[in-house]
């Protein structure tokens, strides 16, 4: 797929970064030699120095002939009226990030529509977005949900009083009675991720990512795991950005949700934004405010100030007056191991969630690819895939063929029904499955997937 | 600094290494067609692959990232393997017993120099000929681009092997990818040669020698089948030649634009202007110099097209690098002899075949040197150096600058070691013009009628250095010898 995306910020970075390891044929367009000549060197892809809005560049760039333009430029107009003239210029599909919620609501995405703009992505709103959704599944530190929500995956760290350290997995799941249910998909273990075999065994500190159906997913947290919800009512919300404001929008009317910023203006702008939450202009790194505040009654610690730093060490402190849920933007991917490693429940990266959004486009028509996402803090994909007539996948049971031990079917969907596949399983015409898989292995997995 | 990689150094040299045993067995084709023995191509080529399936299996698993430093390691000691294998061949037929000669042929050859040690090119078997035109044609756009366009394994890190065997300061991409770069390049490169095949045919060679002769000129090699060079051939074969010498030193990027009919970016390109300028009025100057002569012994001119056209096909034949003759300079007048010398140097347009600085340093230079001037009447002026209306950035200007002095400093140190060794001063200066700027022919005892087989075996394997720091842009090479590339 031809691929074009204009503004080597962080976004355009790891966009173009995800889609060049993906195979895809991707340009990137910014004004700033540095940057790009550092991505050239490093990336297969082609470069060129412009701005967004030169119909030059754009010729240059090819985009007339690309199927995709992602407008991720620092500015959000400039995003818009080049994605316009990408769009009559002849790209296929425009997509352009912009820095106003109300522009997402689905009653004017007909007005971009007719603009030329096929989609527009606001990145710290679906961060919010995730945030409140974390909030409200407080059993694991993450969750997602496929094929309709009839399959989920969660993600949980295993603390040192769990019931089922050092267990082997497949005592683990014998604990269950019916095995269809769920299954340890990945664990992450330090800084490797790995698709794990039966005679593998968990270990404190692992983090576990579980596919599971809907009767697999209550019993599972509760009696295997020892997990239980717990109640929310006290939310703090540490800065305004834009996430953090989204954020509290989303929470408002849900929960107590206070939120501490720094700058006074910004405060009083807030404040007058958004009248059920309770807006606290003072210092978040300050232990003595934040006790003042309340924060040892506070159930779910939730750090977005611009600074990934400030966000990890407030949600450390958090952690460490005894805030059962923290969970914290952090923007640099180094970082991200790091936090999880100090004990912080969630981390939220807007890069990650906006190639999330983006990716989905790029998967072209002839694949049988549904949907597709990335996962934070490991490197693995995972896809959902539509089963149609002459796929390799569906040739036999899934122990006689050999696919890439680097990659598992997570989930089958069938009908109405999901279930966890085992080796004599045969995929059938019509099923919709879920592939996890490590990047490497990702070719190879789409050579099962390809029909005629 | 990161640890090197070694791993992924011997899996790809491995790999290139079958890629080069599959090239010498294609040269089978020619053993079968001219009834030859079969005995060097297929021990020279199941040598080679052997020792490339090896080194590829030994090292499978290497961990596949390829930095920076990686990639000037693999390029220079691919190109060294490229050249100790690909002179098998005339070893094991006994072509050239000694290894020396052998190593330099094949350097030359892949180098696409075209200096050759031989005298009787004419009585080696046909396949040993075609494998010495095809290490040309190889040599020419790359084999290692070659290798990227075609092996699918190589996409990780191709950027870096591209960068480092592609000729000129900046590296232009036609395509997202280097596969596909690559693989357009090639389409380019593979039609020009089968066209001029057809046009040679049309003038009455025959397929073999048509074959050879495209091989090497599209490379800008400057092997012939035959021992006289093209100076017996007909007067149109030497035009054609001539035109496909001048397509050859062509920036490929240009001819893939014309390709799609953009002509005009093709013209509004300062470095094709440059060079067609430079060869044009080279050739004029050659031409009056010699009619000039001719008028002053005979007091008539006679044979004005042949004067044209031997300035022009000397000319563009050393200007491109090829090293065709179709007369021989050295008994032109001293003027005409400068003239050529200094061609030595110009080489082609960055992104060709073609060897010497490039055409589009020289003028990065000399509008540097020229604004220098400007600069100083103005001591405040900010006068950026622009090249297709485009300033060219600083980084670039310091490199052109850096590579020009390198290249002058080889080339004295180049000359100095041939005089230890005791050749004449014109042979010495001759040979090192000839073998960095990858021509073939020189100056002195190396003139387009002569050839290297006097040359000792140290000299041999000095020149052979010299060409094979000529074609990968000297820094290739030499940063291997300096210390901070090693250092921990």
């Amino acid at each position: 797929m031809k691929i074009t995306i204009a503004g080597a910020g962080e976004v355009g970075k790891h966009l173009s970064k995800i889609l060049a390891f993906d195979a895809h044929d991707v340009t990137v367009i910014d004004v700033e030699e540095g940057e790009l000549s550092n991505l050239a060197s490093h990336l297969d892809i082609l470069t060129i120095k412009g701005s967004a809005l030169s119909i030059s560049v754009l010729q240059e760039a090819k985009v007339p002939e690309c199927d995709l333009f992602i407008a991720v430029t620092h500015f959000p107009e400039m995003n818009v009226a080049s994605s316009v003239l990408a769009k009559k210029m002849g790209a296929k599909k425009t997509i352009a990030r912009v820095r106003d919620p109300q522009l997402l609501e689905e009653k004017n995405m007909r007005l971009f529509n007719e603009i030329g703009i096929d989609s527009i992505i606001y990145p710290q709103a679906l961060a919010a977005r995730e945030i409140a959704k974390f909030v409200q599944q407080t059993a694991t530190r993450e969750f997602f949900d496929f094929a309709d929500g009839l399959l989920s995956l969660f993600v949980l760290k295993i603390e040192e009083d769990s019931p089922v350290i050092g267990k082997y997995l497949h005592e683990i799941v014998a604990l269950q009675e019916d095995l269809e249910n769920f299954r340890i998909i990945m664990i992450k273990r330090d800084f490797s991720t790995m698709i794990p075999r039966g005679d593998d065994v968990c270990l404190p500190h692992d983090i576990l990512y579980i596919i599971s159906n809907k009767k697999g997913s209550k019993s599972m947290l509760e009696t295997t795991f020892g997990r239980k919800k717990f109640a929310v009512n006290n939310i703090m919300i540490l800065g305004a950005s834009r996430t953090g404001r989204a954020t509290a929008k989303y929470l408002q009317n849900l929960f107590d949700v206070k939120l501490i910023e720094l700058n006074e203006q910004r405060a009083k702008i807030i404040a007058n934004e958004l009248t059920n939450v309770l807006v606290i202009n003072g210092d978040g790194r300050s232990t003595d405010l934040l006790v003042e505040e309340g924060i040892r009654n506070t159930d779910v610690f939730i750090a977005t100030t611009g600074n990934s730093e400030t966000n990890i060490l407030s949600c450390y402190l958090a952690k460490s007056v005894g805030v059962k849920r923290t969970i914290a933007e952090v923007e640099n991917f180094d970082y991200i191991a790091l936090a999880r490693d100090m004990g912080i429940d969630t981390v939220i990266n807007k890069k990650t969630i906006a190639a999330n959004s983006i990716h989905k486009y790029t998967l072209g028509e002839k694949t049988a690819i549904t949907s597709s996402r990335y996962l934070t803090e490991t490197e693995a994909q995972v896809l959902e895939i539509y089963i149609k007539p002459g796929m390799k996948i569906t040739e036999q049971q899934l122990k006689f063929l050999d696919f890439p031990r680097a990659a598992v079917i997570g989930g089958v969907v069938r009908g109405k029904d999901a279930f966890i596949p085992k080796g004599n399983t045969q995929i059938k015409n019509g099923d919709k499955v879920l592939v996890f898989s490590m990047p490497n292995a990702i070719g190879d997995v789409k050579k099962y997937f390809e029909s005629e | 600094m990161k640890k090197l990689n070694f791993k992924i150094i011997f899996q790809i040299i491995g790999i290139f290494t079958i890629v080069e045993a599959i090239a010498i067995f294609l040269c089978v084709i020619a053993t079968v067609y001219y009834n030859e023995n079969y005995k060097a191509i297929l021990y020279a080529s199941g040598i080679t692959g052997s020792i490339g399936i090896v080194l590829y299996s030994l090292f499978k698993n290497a961990p596949k990232d390829i930095g920076k430093r990686e990639g000037y390691i693999i390029v220079t000691f691919a190109w060294l393997f490229f050249s100790i294998f690909g002179a098998l061949p005339y070893v094991i037929s006994g072509s050239m017993p000694n290894f020396a000669d052998a190593f330099f042929e094949s350097m030359s050859g892949f180098t696409t120099t075209g200096a050759s040690i031989l005298s009787d090119i004419e009585a080696l078997p046909k396949d040993i000929l075609l494998w010495r035109s095809l290490t040309q044609w190889l040599g020419g756009m790359g084999i290692i681009v070659l290798s990227l366009a075609i092996i699918p394994l190589l996409e990780i890190g191709g950027m870096q092997l591209y960068a480092a065997e592609v000729p000129g300061p900046t590296k232009d991409k036609i395509h997202p990818k280097v596969k596909d770069t690559a693989r357009r390049l090639y389409l380019i490169y593979v039609s020009f040669t089968l066209l001029e095949t057809l046009l040679l045919m049309i003038g009455g060679m025959s397929f073999f020698d048509a074959l050879n002769h495209s091989f090497t000129t599209m490379a800008t090699g400057g092997f012939s089948t035959y021992n006289t060079s093209l100076v017996h051939v007909s007067p149109y074969i030497q035009y054609v030649v001539i035109a496909f010498m001048f397509l050859a030193g062509v920036n490929f990027t240009l001819s893939y634009f014309a390709f799609h009919g953009k002509f005009e970016r093709v013209w509004n390109n300062e470095e094709f202007r440059s060079y067609t300028l430079i060869i044009i009025l080279f050739t004029c100057i050659v031409a009056c110099i010699i009619g000039y002569q001719q008028y002053v012994a005979n007091h008539s001119i006679v044979g004005i097209e042949k004067i044209i056209r031997d300035s022009l096909f000397q000319v563009v034949s050393l200007c491109t690098t090829t090293g065709f003759a179709s007369a021989n300079y050295l008994v032109w007048p001293a003027a005409a002899i400068m003239l050529c010398f200094m061609l030595l140097f110009f080489g082609g347009s960055a992104g060709s075949t073609s060897g010497g600085m490039k055409v589009v340093r020289i003028v990065i230079l000399a509008k540097h040197s020229y604004l220098e001037l400007k600069r100083l009447v103005h001591p405040s002026a900010i006068i950026p150096v622009r090249l297709n209306n485009v300033t060219v950035p600083e980084k670039v200007i310091t490199n052109v600058l850096a590579f020009i002095v390198i290249y002058i400093i080889v080339f004295v140190m180049g000359v100095l070691l041939m005089s230890f060794l005791h050749y004449d001063f014109e042979t010495s200066l001759g040979a090192v013009a000839s073998a960095i700027g990858n021509v073939g022919p020189g100056i002195g005892k190396v003139g387009p009628y002569d050839n290297y087989g006097f040359i000792c075996n140290s000299g041999k394997y000095l020149l052979s250095f010299l060409m094979l720091c000529g074609r990968l842009e000297l820094f290739t090479v030499l940063i291997l010898f300096s210390p901070a590339f090693w250092r921990k």
